[in-house]
């Protein structure tokens, strides 16, 4: 179930809501939370549910262990990181690298092709920061199933982040408020995540596809608008669903860490990765750049320390080559970025136009699940292109796209951010913010229910 | 240290099993076409929809029928129906990306063909069936489109599980083992 179908809007929401507010006590609240997001993993899931109760039953159990021995703590630290590692790397990893040593080789190993347990990457990473904060004594093991169990399903972010980090929510699965205007303010981020993803990220989605279909007939325009309408697609998809799960963590007394930080407007690559996927970006600074010497080592481990974090980072997104290669991409941008670029004295708005420029160029390889196909469109974006550098179809896709364009570009900036928090600090402003909330609420619902074209990008992380 | 490591041994046992488990998958049971045919049409009413031949196989998909083994293949009996069933049985796994391949490159013709205009054809195209059960590859497009695969699947002896859940029916057989486990507009 995905937060933007009729399904979960008016049946699951609602049901999940009610019963979670009936009940006045918080450790019920937890049963409630715990159920309703095993049964809203369960809707897609039925079979790899048991994959994840496993999973909670593992980190729960041996955080319970390394809570009463200090003598064998690391020796139960090490289990828990290579049983979860395991589980990531079987079902996540398995069919890539057979396929991977079947080419290398010429062996025709067999391969079964398994269905990737959907938000198997972020719950074993939540787990992982459970079991390794655990270790580094920031708090004490979790004694209650339930409440280990609310942590790692918790449904509004289960399936697409933002990896909720135990240390930020251990105090909130035992104590935690619920007001009017808790939920309300919930309630308006959700609606604005969904207005993002439905109104914004479905349609630059369907531009995209329309320029992919093209093949290589494209002009050097048509290229750089087709991946505009990605980087806009992936923005407001993730940052979209960010924001839902957010708000829906509202609506329940949580309060979760913002994962997005209007990422196009950086000045620079390493301010790109501080704005985009902050949970992801912090997890593996907190539990493989830093333990690794972070920025405090020589030249030649710190060059080392960025490549493993990179590397890391791109296999996390996907078991694909072009992933591995987005990641080195970024190694190499970030390393040239630390030790030539930065000591360049650039006017800002040029470094800003750089940033973004290989941020596009970065989606390229992204999206790119074919070399020739990646090829091809870094080609075109260089001029390299069949239909030339400007033709009718790259005028027809922007013109007739020009509103929404101009809307993404709107929702990119900063200032629109500042103003819409402004709002909230008048009453004018509060009638604006509930008006424009009903208006993208009856939009979206119009457009889920008018149009079929809903895919999520993050699900198959 | 005594206690701790049988208990990683118990952990490191039951993620064999709970693996053993996900992985398991039941061989479909070796059937003539006839009898998954009369078991849809003895469940489903196929509207929209005709029984045709090797030359329709051919125009459509592109696919020789003397190549596979037999072939049940339900075509639009209108231009403005998407509606179709095709389930091959194939002489040989291995012979089962052609016939995938072909399936994946009818709907995007069918696709093209509605661009613009068909949103509900779309809309059905956009939910289409494509998936492979040992020797039988299965193609179904249409507003029941899923019990149509379910039923072929349970006639094939297809489950989830290797034991019948109390729950398990034609209509909840999951599509774990290949299917599309996430879909958009769920």
């Amino acid at each position: 179930m995905v937060f933007s179908s009729v399904t979960f809007l008016f049946l699951f929401l609602p049901a999940s809501l009610l019963l979670y507010y009936i009940i006045p006590d918080i450790r019920w609240k937890n049963v409630v939370l715990f159920f309703v997001s095993l049964v809203f993993y369960a809707w897609g899931e039925p079979v790899y549910v048991i994959l994840m109760l496993y999973s909670i039953l593992l980190n729960y159990a041996f955080g319970r262990v390394m809570g009463r021995t200090q003598k064998y703590k690391k020796q139960v630290l090490v289990f828990l990181i290579v049983m979860n590692l395991l589980i990531l790397g079987f079902f996540k990893y398995y069919g890539f690298l057979m396929d991977t040593v079947n080419s290398l080789t010429g062996l025709s190993l067999p391969v079964r092709q398994l269905a990737l347990p959907v938000g198997i990457s972020f719950y074993t990473f939540q787990a992982l920061s459970y079991d390794i904060d655990l270790y580094r004594g920031k708090f004490p093991p979790q004694k209650n199933f339930i409440a280990f169990g609310a942590y790692i399903t918790m449904f509004p972010q289960l399936i697409a982040g933002p990896i909720v980090r135990y240390e930020d929510i251990e105090r909130q699965l035992t104590a935690r408020t619920h007001s009017l205007d808790g939920f309300g303010s919930g309630a308006l981020r959700f609606t604005a995540g969904l207005g993002k993803k439905v109104l914004l990220a479905n349609l630059c989605g369907s531009l995209f596809d329309t320029i992919q279909a093209s093949g290589g007939n494209i002009s050097t325009a048509t290229a750089w608008i087709g991946t505009l309408a990605y980087a806009f697609q992936i923005y407001f998809d993730f940052s979209g669903y960010s924001d839902m799960a957010i708000g829906l963590g509202e609506c329940m007394g949580f309060s979760f860490r913002e994962n997005f930080e209007d990422p196009y407007a950086c000045v620079s690559v390493t301010d790109f990765w501080r704005r985009w996927h902050i949970s992801l970006g912090t997890w593996f600074r907190e539990y493989v750049y830093i333990p690794l010497g972070g920025n405090r080592v020589s030249t030649t481990k710190h060059i080392r320390n960025i490549l493993v974090v990179w590397l890391l980072t791109g296999l996390w997104h996907g078991a694909s080559w072009n992933f591995v290669l987005w990641g080195l991409y970024y190694a190499l941008l970030l390393i040239l970025e630390k030790y030539v670029f930065l000591k360049w004295k650039i006017p800002s708005f040029i470094r800003r136009i750089f940033a973004l420029a290989f941020v596009l160029l970065g989606w390229i390889i992204f999206y790119s699940q074919e070399f020739p196909q990646m090829l091809t469109t870094l080609a075109a974006t260089f001029g390299f292109a069949a239909n030339g550098f400007a033709d009718n179809a790259a005028l027809y896709y922007l013109t007739s796209n020009a509103v929404l364009f101009g809307f993404c570009l709107a929702f990119c900036i900063p200032a629109t951010g500042i103003f819409l928090k402004d709002c909230r600090n008048h009453l004018p402003g509060r009638i604006l913010l509930a008006a424009g909330g009903a208006a993208v609420l009856l939009l979206s619902v119009a457009f889920m229910v008018t149009e079929n074209y809903n895919p999520f990008l993050y699900f198959r992380f | 240290m005594k206690k701790i490591l049988p208990l990683e041994v118990l952990f490191v046992l039951l993620l064999a099993g709970v693996m053993a488990l996900l992985l398991w998958k039941k061989e479909p049971d070796d059937l003539p076409l006839t009898d998954l045919e009369q078991a849809v049409l003895s469940s489903c009413t196929l509207t929209g929809m005709e029984k045709a031949g090797d030359m329709r196989l051919k125009r459509a998909f592109g696919l020789n029928a003397a190549d596979y083994d037999s072939y049940i293949y339900y075509a639009p009996d209108n231009t403005m129906s998407v509606n179709e069933l095709l389930v091959v049985k194939l002489p040989d796994e291995a012979r089962a990306d052609e016939v995938l391949a072909a399936a994946e490159a009818r709907i995007e013709t069918q696709k093209k063909n509605f661009d613009g205009y068909g949103t509900d054809q779309t809309a059905l195209l956009q939910d289409a069936r494509v998936l492979q059960e040992g020797p039988y590859v299965i193609f179904a497009v249409g507003q029941d489109a899923g019990r149509w695969v379910d039923v072929i699947r349970e006639k094939l002896g297809i489950r989830a599980f290797p034991f019948p859940l109390p729950w398990e029916d034609a209509a909840t057989i999951s599509d774990a083992r290949g299917g599309a486990l996430w879909s958009s507009a769920a």
